[in-house]
């Protein structure tokens, strides 16, 4: 599927074998600077994996869903995208789950569906990003990156109601 | 003994803290309405099993890919890189730019073409190495750059939802491409504008 890493392979080899001393001194210190940041990563990574596994498990995400739908319904959002709007910026694999759920039950290719997939294709996890960049005190000197995150959020996710709307009714 | 440990605790971790307390909250009240108590319990336990999977995947790809910018690094590979995105990183990074050298500029501009390229499970590796540097020179403005950037969607070919939509029996899986771009590609614009205003312009110095 992607003819960058078969090519990056190939670069590596040629790498490799012109300068062998050199070029695997190089791998394995930068590997092993890789490892000791990985290894920094764990505890706050436990604390959000941990928060999300809960939230998904206390039923909160169908609570929600019920509890705004009827807004959704009065500014023209369907309502069977609120799951997948809840869980998108929390977790990847719930919401890819959600995704393929809207997909067979609404249909692939109805309004429903086709929103979904534009949701699923332009957000990214957005607590998954802060929490694997911001550990240990980097929050604290970065103040802007949640409010400029959570904005972009709510940026893109009405520019996918829109967009969805003019493209596909 | 515990003295010895109140003095060790971390500083500024408030907003993990609200975070991870927001959703205990939040957790608890959802699963009184709706009966699912016990079940909270024992996601407590496949949360840190699932954390643990999570990290050893990581684990493996820290490693692997901050070896391989170390050799492409060092044959050249991301000075090239790096002259090639410069346009776009100089405006977006002025503080490491400005100052030049071995400060951070590689790993950022590594870890933007990983991205770029749809090679994901280079990319997150790379801009954490990317972080490492930046905080080592105190450069916050940019951290918070290059963070936002990260939330906003790079997916130039988003694979798993295209075959997501063949699997769900789509005509035309590919339909929903340009509204995926559109939406990208403002969302990123979004992104770097909304980061300039919260943070002020850049530092003059």
């Amino acid at each position: 599927m992607n003819l960058f890493l078969p090519l990056l392979i190939l670069l590596l080899g040629i790498l490799f074998l012109r300068r062998p001393g050199r070029a695997a001194g190089a791998f394995l210190s930068g590997a092993e600077r890789g490892f000791s940041s990985a290894v920094k990563l764990f505890p706050t990574l436990l604390l959000f994996v941990t928060a999300v596994a809960l939230f998904r498990a206390s039923g909160a995400v169908e609570l929600l869903s019920e509890v705004l739908s009827p807004v959704c319904e009065k500014i023209g959002v369907p309502a069977e995208l609120l799951p997948l709007l809840i869980t998108r910026p929390v977790s990847g694999s719930a919401s890819t789950a959600v995704l393929s759920d809207i997909l067979s039950s609404c249909g692939a290719d109805s309004f429903t569906g086709l929103c979904a997939s534009v949701v699923a294709g332009s957000s990214e996890t957005v607590l998954y990003v802060i929490s694997i960049y911001c550990t240990g005190g980097r929050m604290q000197k970065m103040r802007g990156v949640l409010p400029a995150a959570v904005m972009t959020n709510v940026f893109v996710t009405v520019l996918t109601v829109w967009v969805s709307g003019v493209l596909f009714k | 003994m515990i003295t010895q440990f109140t003095q060790k605790v971390k500083g500024g971790c408030f907003i993990a803290g609200m975070v991870f307390g927001g959703f205990c909250l939040v957790s608890f009240m959802c699963a009184l309405a709706t009966g699912n108590l016990p079940a909270l319990g024992d996601a407590l336990f496949s949360g840190a099993e699932a954390c643990v999977e999570l990290f050893l995947t990581l684990l493996g790809a820290m490693c692997l890919w901050c070896g391989v910018l170390e050799v492409l690094r060092d044959a050249g590979v991301i000075g090239f890189l790096e002259n090639l995105l410069s346009p776009l990183l100089v405006r977006l990074f002025p503080e490491t730019a400005a100052e030049g050298g071995e400060t951070g500029m590689a790993e950022i501009s590594a870890s933007r073409a990983a991205n770029l390229l749809g090679i994901g499970n280079a990319a997150t590796p790379l801009g954490l190495a990317a972080m490492e540097k930046l905080e080592e020179h105190h450069r916050f403005r940019d951290m918070t750059m290059f963070v936002v950037l990260n939330t906003a969607p790079p997916a130039l070919l988003p694979t798993t939802l295209l075959s997501l939509r063949h699997a769900a029996g789509s005509s035309a899986p590919a339909r929903v491409l340009p509204a995926v771009w559109i939406v990208s590609m403002a969302g990123a614009v979004f992104a770097v504008l909304v980061t300039g205003v919260v943070c002020g312009k850049r530092r003059t110095s």
